[in-house]
């Protein structure tokens, strides 16, 4: 079979024929990568249910499954306690989700269930059954009291590949502490090398996104996916695989352990500036792009990164701001990127920029094709038309909440891309749903099962 | 262009402990006391999954080829490792002389270049990622390199790149031409901020670029308030997260080619794209109500207590979101300061966790806690919120971390011997599993070290031939 | 004065407003901080968190505003001028749930509290289509 390669598609320039294969208009033209793949999710909080939320964007007919009315506790964080999307469900409507719900629920199917009942336990089996992938993070050994665990899971459905994922894992001395995403950023060593030493009473800054919890899914779901592929052209068996939230901070600072190993350095926090490589490193521009707007976020001074390590681009960079001594200085690369060295020649560069913008600083980058990028909020960032033509960032219009910004999945796919239908949905809003397709469940008794508040 | 080492000639010596400097605890002393029943559950996880198992197990990716043709970046070659991991045959196709990352040590300091056995140096950032790596070297830029590509092509299945927008469609290398040769293959373009689109990247555009241009540099550090700026992460973040979705796109495009769809695609992942997907809901709620994301140091917008904050001898995180953990953190607290525990507990304004969440709210949450903090150390901190099941860990330094009973146990770090580089400390496999488990074989190649057997293999050349290509530097 | 001798926690000795010095700003601090309840200047040190001693009356100009204040019965003060500025997303803040009913494009989203008669199902009546 050959990819048919029309001759127009030939002689297109680069930049339209990517807009062509990546087209967000055609996407629903395109089959779905994991179309045919059931994923069960009773997981909450982030970590768990990011994961599912990966493969839901790829195509994965994914279930969340919460606990009845309230659903789980992410819908119920918000920033500054003011948005919050309605209904939380059908049983509370005066009550809404939390944005903190937001980027870990989308294009998924819900359902609620009360686990402390027999009842549930036995639909938990039926769903079991029937489906290739089955993320949990509850406390380890929760779901094998139950008889939902891994090892029943098994017994039931040797295809199935059972993630469980949560804070330190199931085995090892620290298993049974309960888990936050920044205590894992934390104890694994994330806090120590981000920040500055003088600034903030000189303390090193969180990564300010739940990135052990975000990140540990994704590494997850490739997992699951690879897993998947063993399965299906290999092996014909399901997997148990472990994660533990805390491993995501090693395997970011893999070199920096290997420097420690070998030589004993503990690698200290370095401000915006890069040790690898000299310039590298955003500057503080001493002008507001925005002065008069009533924002405070917006009021504040600019910042931009000029990445100029090459001894010709250095060069550059010198002429530009007319600064031929710094060059005469620093001629080399090695020159430049000692720790001395550095802390001389930024604050020189932060002389230059401190009466611009930051738009001023990249328009003069730009022009004397030195790379640089200014330093963005989110007002700036959702105005960029680059991210919606690319269908990364997206207005949606969501079937229960309405107009709706949301981010998209990331990787961009000619033949089977990625795709949001919905940023998320009220506790239980499919349980009729789900219940009939999946157990057969009739109507009276989806409603008997919510009577008895199983359900 | 060839970089100086620095070779800074006075440098104090640091004592490097071996390791573990503290013996990795043994099953026995990990469970002891523990109560049969609950035991059982554990020590089955861990004869499912313990490292030592590894070598028996199959590997997931087993028979796949990926070729890594990016080169001066981190994001190719971290999602490259997640398929090296998996037991993927993983070739990094590096320029003449070695990819410029190679030498590329924390400011240019010779000593924390890795030597192999050859006597070649590495920088441990080029290093980490070498893992289960196989070595050639390539000059694309030629036509006999783009040859050698095209014919090896039909055996590869997964190819990933970074060069600047568009210039391998330039050379006939792209994707419109490769998939011509190769329909099955999966290409996959990764950058910054994109190969297409009003922000394509510049040549040469590296991290944090990415953190930049989606709202992370901004969202990260200290408040205007606190006397704070827009800080960018320590680690090139953004590349690892891209890279980590750019392998996902990558292998679920394999998984579609198996199933039903029978042939590759063009994937593209970019750093930007990537953590904008992770950063939370800054999306929503900018679009609800105009909302620009303040950064908010070390504290949170949506949760309070659930925060990092000073104490005697460092930083502690302390979390608790609801009612009951809010109750008993206090409760810890008033055991050495009633004082705090009361004024915090009758306060009206914090009856609600909802009520908590306002700035100053959290100003006098955190002060009050923190001058309970100022007097423990982290493991105190740690050992008297623990007992009220509250979850909290001091801030944990790189060495310390390394001594971290937990991961030496779970096999997070691992010390690999490798032929090359000889013992090198690493952040183990994230792949814990039962059937099909990551691990690490080896460290890493120098520069081109599997040319011959690589080119032999896959392109039938010979001695004289690869010399030949040698002395054109096309290898 | 229960907080008499707290550090962070700085009860000014004049109008035993609890003057609460953020452990960010003011972990280690030399200086001179305005009282937010009465606007006397103290005199006041602090080291890993620690004071160095009592706060000594001082002059104006201060170096520093506390972070918050309030009175020892919680009422609050936030006025700007004596306590730092808060961070904010907005022009304005409201710290509870703020009931929006179009995005910021000017569509219908589903933003503010609903009734039951006000949905079908679990979507808003407005967003039902029926179909």
């Amino acid at each position: 079979m050959t990819a048919a390669i029309s001759k127009d598609v030939k002689d297109m320039s680069f930049e339209d024929f990517c807009r062509a294969v990546f087209d967000t208009t055609k996407r629903y033209d395109k089959p779905e990568t994991l179309k045919g793949i059931r994923a069960i999710s009773t997981t909450q909080y982030i970590l768990g249910p990011s994961c599912a939320n990966y493969l839901a964007e790829l195509g994965a007919e994914t279930i969340k499954v919460e606990l009845p009315k309230r659903g789980e506790p992410m819908r119920h964080t918000t920033p500054f306690n003011e948005p919050f999307l309605y209904p939380l469900s059908r049983w509370m409507p005066d009550k809404g989700t939390g944005l903190g719900f937001f980027g870990a629920n989308a294009n998924e199917y819900f359902m609620s269930l009360d686990f402390h009942k027999p009842e549930a336990i036995q639909i938990m089996k039926r769903l079991a059954a029937k489906s290739d992938v089955f993320a949990e993070n509850y406390r380890a050994g929760t779901f094998d009291r139950w008889g939902i665990g891994a090892r029943q899971h098994m017994q039931i459905n040797p295809r199935v590949v059972y993630q469980w994922m949560g804070g330190f894992g199931g085995w090892g001395p620290g298993r049974n502490r309960a888990s936050y995403d920044i205590l894992g950023q934390a104890q694994g060593g994330c806090f120590s090398i981000t920040g500055w030493h003088k600034e903030y009473g000189g303390m090193p800054s969180k990564q300010t996104i739940w990135i052990m919890d975000y990140w540990g899914g994704a590494i997850s779901a490739f997992n699951i996916i690879a897993c998947l592929y063993w399965r299906d052209n290999v092996s014909g068996k399901g997997n148990f695989l472990e994660y533990s939230q805390v491993h995501g901070a090693q395997r970011h600072l893999t070199d920096l352990i290997a420097l420690y190993g070998r030589t004993g350095i503990v690698a200290q926090r370095f401000g915006n500036w890069e040790p690898l490589l000299c310039v590298h490193g955003i500057l503080k521009c001493g002008k507001s792009s925005y002065p008069n707007s009533k924002n405070p976020q917006e009021q504040e001074v600019g910042f931009c990164l000029v990445s100029a390590y090459k001894d010709e681009d250095f060069a550059k960079l010198c002429t530009m701001i007319n600064r031929p001594d710094l060059a005469k200085k620093y001629p080399t690369h090695a020159d430049r990127v000692g720790a001395d060295a550095q802390s001389a020649i930024y604050p020189e560069l932060e002389k230059w920029s401190a009466d611009k913008t930051k738009e001023q600083v990249w328009e003069e980058c730009k022009k004397n094709g030195l790379v640089s990028q200014p330093v963005w909020n989110s007002k700036e960032v959702s105005a960029q038309e680059h991210y919606h033509l690319r269908g990364t960032l997206a207005w949606i219009d969501d079937p229960t909440f309405g107009d709706v910004q949301t981010q998209v999945h990331p990787a961009l796919m000619s033949e089977t891309p990625p795709r949001c239908r919905w940023v998320f949905k009220p506790v239980g809003a499919d349980n009729e749903y789900i219940l009939a397709k999946l157990c057969g469940f009739s109507g009276s008794h989806i409603a008997e099962l919510e009577q008895k508040e199983i359900i | 262009m060839a970089e100086k080492w620095r070779t800074e000639k006075k440098r104090p010596t640091i004592k490097v402990l071996p390791w573990p400097a503290v013996p990795v605890p043994t099953t026995d002393e990990v469970y002891a006391g523990v109560d049969e029943k609950k035991k059982a559950y554990s020590l089955w996880i861990e004869s499912a999954v313990r490292q030592q198992f590894n070598a028996d197990k199959p590997e997931s990716l087993d028979g796949l080829r990926v070729l890594d043709c990016t080169a001066n970046q981190i994001i190719g070659h971290w999602c490259s490792s997640h398929f090296a991991e998996l037991g993927a045959e993983v070739i990094m196709v590096e320029p003449p002389g070695g990819d410029p990352l190679r030498k590329r040590v924390p400011f240019g300091r010779e000593e924390y270049a890795f030597t192999a056995a050859n006597g070649e140096k590495c920088s441990p950032r080029f290093l980490a990622e070498a893992r289960n790596k196989l070595s050639v070297t390539l000059n694309v830029e030629t036509k006999e390199g783009q040859d050698l590509l095209k014919k090896i092509i039909p055996q590869v299945d997964v190819l990933i790149e970074n060069a600047a927008p568009g210039h391998f469609d330039k050379l006939g290398i792209g994707y419109r031409q490769l998939s011509e040769i190769n329909p099955r293959l999966v290409y996959l373009w990764v950058g910054e901020r994109g190969q297409w689109g009003p922000l394509k990247d510049q040549p040469g555009a590296m991290d944090p670029v990415g953190q930049n241009a989606m709202g992370f540099t901004h969202g990260t550090g200290a408040p205007v308030a606190f006397g704070g700026t827009p800080t960018r992460s320590g680690w090139w973040l953004a590349d690892q997260v891209g890279g980590t979705f750019a392998a996902m796109g990558a292998m679920a495009a394999l998984f579609a080619r198996e199933r039903f769809l029978g042939k590759g695609q063009f994937v593209e992942c970019t750093a930007a794209e990537g953590v904008m997907r992770i950063i939370d809901y800054n999306w929503g709620w900018h679009g609800m109500d105009g909302s620009v994301r303040p950064r908010y140091g070390n504290w949170d917008l949506a949760i309070n207590i659930y925060a990092v904050n000073p104490c005697a001898d460092g930083q502690i995180m302390v979390g608790g979101g609801h009612d009951r953990l809010w109750f008993r953190i206090w409760r810890t607290v008033g055991k050495d300061r009633p004082e705090l525990e009361q004024h915090i507990c009758e306060d009206p304004k914090l009856r609600v966790v909802t009520d908590r969440l306002p700035h100053y709210m959290q100003v006098e949450t955190y002060t009050t806690m923190c001058d309970w903090t100022k007097d423990k150390t982290r493991a105190q901190c740690e050992k008297a919120l623990q007992e009220e099941e509250v979850a909290s860990g001091g801030v944990s330094f790189l060495d310390e971390v390394c001594e971290f009973p937990h991961y030496k146990y779970r096999g997070h770090i691992e010390i690999c011997d490798d032929i090359n580089y000889g013992k090198v400390l690493l952040g183990a496999s994230s792949f814990i599993g039962m059937n099909t488990p990551g691990r690490i074989k080896w460290i890493g190649r120098t520069v081109g070290q599997d040319n011959e057997d690589v080119y032999r293999r896959l392109a039938g050349l010979d001695r004289e031939k690869l010399k030949a290509l040698r002395k054109g530097g096309v290898i | 004065m229960i907080f008499k001798d707290s550090s962070l926690l700085l009860q000014c000795p004049k109008c035993t407003t609890i003057n609460y010095l953020d452990p960010f700003t003011f972990w280690n601090f030399k200086g001179k901080i305005k009282c937010a309840g009465c606007d006397a200047i103290w005199e006041y040190a602090l080291e890993n968190g620690h004071r160095k001693g009592p706060p000594v009356e001082g002059k104006p100009p201060h170096d520093k505003l506390p972070g918050f204040a309030q009175t020892t019965d919680w009422k609050p003060i936030t006025t700007k001028g004596k306590v730092a500025d808060a961070p904010q997303a907005r022009e304005d803040f409201q710290g509870k749930p703020i009931p929006i009913t179009k995005s910021i494009r000017g569509k219908a989203v589903s933003g503010a509290p609903l009734t039951t008669e006000e949905l079908v199902g679990s979507i808003p009546k407005m967003f039902y289509t029926g179909i």
